[in-house]
Formats: C-alpha cells, sequence, structure tokens
C-alpha cells in the first residue's frame, strides 16, 4: 500500500488531519483562468 | 415574564443543536470579516484583474484581493466591539484566532448564467494539535484559541458596491465555522479529548485522498464529508441565520428558503448518491479534461477501496500520533473492498440513511421560528 502520509510536512499532515470544510472547487467551479495576472486598481 | 420566555426560547434553541454561546463571537467575526472589505475597497487596496471562463457565460473580468486578520487584530476587534459581553464569551472564550479571507468580484451576469449563488462563500475552519489546550490568562481568565479560519468568497460586482449585501451570507458561514470550534471547546471540557470524535478520521480520510487528483472518486470523498454527523450539526446554526434573515409565514415560506441554503444541497447530494450513476461517469470519457484525469483513475480507484481498510487504519494511527483521540474503526469486510460496485452500493445505503437523517433536522426547524 502506498503511504500517502509519506513525504509531508508536519503542518500538511496537520492541515490534512483537522481540516473541515475543504471545498470541491473544481466540483462547481464558477470559471477556469485565461490570461496572465496583471495588477490593477480598483474602482 | 418576557425574561422567561426569552429563556424558554434558548432552551428550545439549544435542544435543536443551536447553541447561544455562539452567537455573540458569530456576529462579531461578521461584522470583522465586512469591516476589513470595506477597508480594503475603501482604501483602493490593488485588485488583481484577470480574464477567465465562466461556464455559459463566456470571457469575464474578474477581479481578486486577499487579506489576512492577525490573531491579535480578530482578539482586539472582538474585545473592543460594542457587541461583546464578557459574560457571554466566558462560557465559549474563543481568544486569539486568525482568518484569511480571499475574495473574487465578477459580474452579477456570471452567476446567474453558470447557476452559482451569489455571493457564494467556501469556508474551512483547522486547529493546532501541539498546543492544544484551554489556556488561561494571568487573572486565570480561560481562554480557547486553537482555531484558524479561511474563506473564500465569490461575489457579484453588485456586491462589492454594497458590501452589506453580503452579510446575511458571511455571518451563517461564520456561525458553521465557529460552531466547529465550540464543538472542540465542548469535547475538550467534557472529556479532556482532542476533534470531532470517531467522524474525524472519515474527514480526514476525505482530505488525504482527494489530494490524488480524481474527478468520479473525489465526489464520492465530497459526499462522505456531507456524511458526517459534526458536519451535520455545524449546518444548523448556520441555516438558523438564513432562516432568521428571511420573512417566512408559513411551512411553504419555509421551504422556498430552505431550498437554498447548503444544508438542503447536502440532503440532496447525500439522497441523490447513486452508486451506478458514479460507475457509469468513471467510463464516461467525453472531453480532453476527461482523458487527463478519467484514464489514470480508473486503476487507482480499483486500488483505493482495495487498501481501504489500511489507508482507514494508517489515518487513525497518523491522527493519534498527532495529538487527535480517536478509536480503531471497524473495517468493511472483503467482499466489499474487493469489488468497487459492492463498495460504491454499502455507501450508497449509509448516504441514504444519513439524507434522511439530516432532513429530519431540517424539518425540526420550522419549530424554532
Amino acid at each position: 500500500m502506498k503511504d500517502l502520509f509519506k513525504d509531508l510536512t508536519k503542518e500538511e499532515i496537520n492541515e490534512l488531519l483537522t481540516k473541515t470544510d475543504v471545498p470541491l472547487t473544481w466540483f462547481n467551479k464558477l470559471y477556469v483562468e485565461k490570461s496572465e495576472n496583471k495588477k490593477d486598481k480598483n474602482q | 415574564m418576557l425574561k422567561n420566555q426569552k429563556t424558554k426560547k434558548i432552551r428550545i434553541n439549544e435542544a435543536l443543536g443551536v447553541p447561544s454561546e455562539i452567537d455573540m463571537i458569530t456576529s462579531i467575526f461578521a461584522d470583522l470579516v465586512k469591516s476589513k472589505l470595506f477597508e480594503y475597497k475603501n482604501e483602493n487596496k490593488e485588485l488583481e484583474t484577470n480574464t477567465v471562463e465562466v461556464k455559459n457565460y463566456g470571457d469575464a473580468e474578474k477581479k481578486s484581493g486577499s487579506f489576512r486578520i492577525t490573531a491579535e487584530e480578530s482578539w482586539d476587534f472582538v474585545k473592543n466591539s460594542d457587541k461583546f459581553n464578557p459574560q457571554e464569551w466566558r462560557k465559549f472564550p474563543l481568544y486569539k484566532n486568525p482568518i484569511l479571507v480571499s475574495f473574487d468580484i465578477l459580474p452579477d451576469d456570471a452567476f446567474s448564467e453558470s447557476g452559482m449563488d451569489m455571493p457564494t462563500i467556501n469556508a474551512s475552519h483547522k486547529f493546532g494539535t501541539d498546543e492544544f489546550k484551554v489556556g488561561k490568562l494571568s487573572d486565570d481568565t480561560e481562554i480557547f484559541d486553537v482555531s484558524m479560519f479561511e474563506f473564500m468568497i465569490y461575489m457579484g460586482e453588485s456586491n462589492w458596491d454594497n458590501v452589506e449585501t453580503l452579510r446575511p451570507k458571511i455571518d451563517s458561514v461564520i456561525s458553521h465555522e465557529v460552531f466547529h470550534a465550540f464543538q472542540l471547546y465542548t469535547k475538550y471540557i467534557k472529556s479532556k479529548k482532542i476533534g470531532f470524535g470517531k467522524e474525524n478520521v472519515y474527514n480526514s480520510l476525505s482530505n488525504l485522498l482527494k489530494t490524488e487528483f480524481s474527478p468520479d472518486f473525489n465526489k464520492f470523498l465530497h459526499v462522505l464529508y456531507l456524511s458526517l454527523r459534526f458536519e451535520h450539526q455545524a449546518r444548523v446554526p448556520q441555516t438558523v441565520r438564513i432562516l432568521k434573515n428571511e420573512k417566512i409565514d408559513n411551512y411553504n415560506d419555509f421551504m422556498v428558503v430552505i431550498k437554498k441554503t447548503d444544508m438542503w444541497d447536502d440532503i440532496i447530494k447525500l439522497k441523490s448518491f447513486s452508486a451506478d450513476k458514479l460507475i457509469e461517469d468513471m467510463d464516461k470519457i467525453e472531453t480532453f479534461f476527461d482523458i487527463m484525469t478519467k484514464g489514470p483513475q480508473k486503476n487507482f480507484v480499483k486500488e483505493r477501496i482495495f487498501d481501504w481498510n489500511d489507508v482507514v487504519d494508517r489515518v487513525v494511527e497518523m491522527s493519534n500520533k498527532s495529538g487527535l483521540n480517536v478509536e480503531p474503526i471497524r473495517g468493511l469486510s472483503s467482499k466489499i473492498t474487493n469489488d468497487p460496485e459492492k463498495f460504491f452500493k454499502y455507501w450508497e445505503k449509509y448516504f441514504h440513511r444519513r439524507g434522511d437523517e439530516l432532513f429530519r433536522k431540517l424539518t425540526r426547524l420550522y419549530g424554532l421560528l
């Protein structure tokens, strides 16, 4: 069996074990990125 | 008389799983997030602009921003809020907790065309196991500060123009996450145990296996997370916050509002889970994306199901090693783990039962109004 915890840092393991409500973002993803980001000011 | 009525109302709420202890903090945190969004906007802080392609809408300009509220800042805001009541706070002394907020702004029509609610807020809660304890200040006041909160807000341009319109959603989502902190706190106070108990393992397992990208198996893992009772409990205060903001005169009004909540969405996902449909979807290769992801997933899923009991045991072992208190989980029979169809059928029954349970919880909320 592949050890899925292998190569993970302590912080990454803590996050996997304690984080709740991780969204399944791609499941109902609103958009896909198209271009390189550029900086802008709001308003 | 009025005081008695108020006490009675609080007791009914608590019997239904809406603890009054989280109300004050939820409300102050919602003020905090909203005020930081206002600040971001009024200070004309930089937004990243990017072109994105929205499903059923086409190209759209997306603006994004993010900010971090430090643990100190969150506590400063809480203690200085007009809503802060020290007696109330001592019942659930949430202290210094960092909050990370990210947000995307898109045209309003992009939401309606793609069928996504506007605004949509994803939130998550995590906690540190190393320093998990109920601490004490120098004057012996008890404090609890193990939680970290993250919010991702997808909003329309009209929401950004009037940040106040985000309030009901922010409020309800925060109550869900604060409730998780409250669950951890009460469990620790009562039993000195850390974590959400047995079901913490399934949450971790879902997080762990989702990291190996497999679209259909990830859908199954997401429904597994939706079936967890500590999540169902957190949906109650979250839904009540939404209901309280709506005018509900009868059961029909109640159902119209309820159908827009995450709780309803969860019930549908649990009750409509179909092993046959999932297996059928796994075989469907229709797009380039499918070729990239679905080809490799066929063997991968079989392997993960075959190893299911070992992976669960490994999560239990790692959880205990990391300071969580979890018990071993009884393994599934080899008849189930040797056959993906039997495996998904087993979980289908389980999800449908949990969907019924959640529906019963939801119908009881009508009595609260």
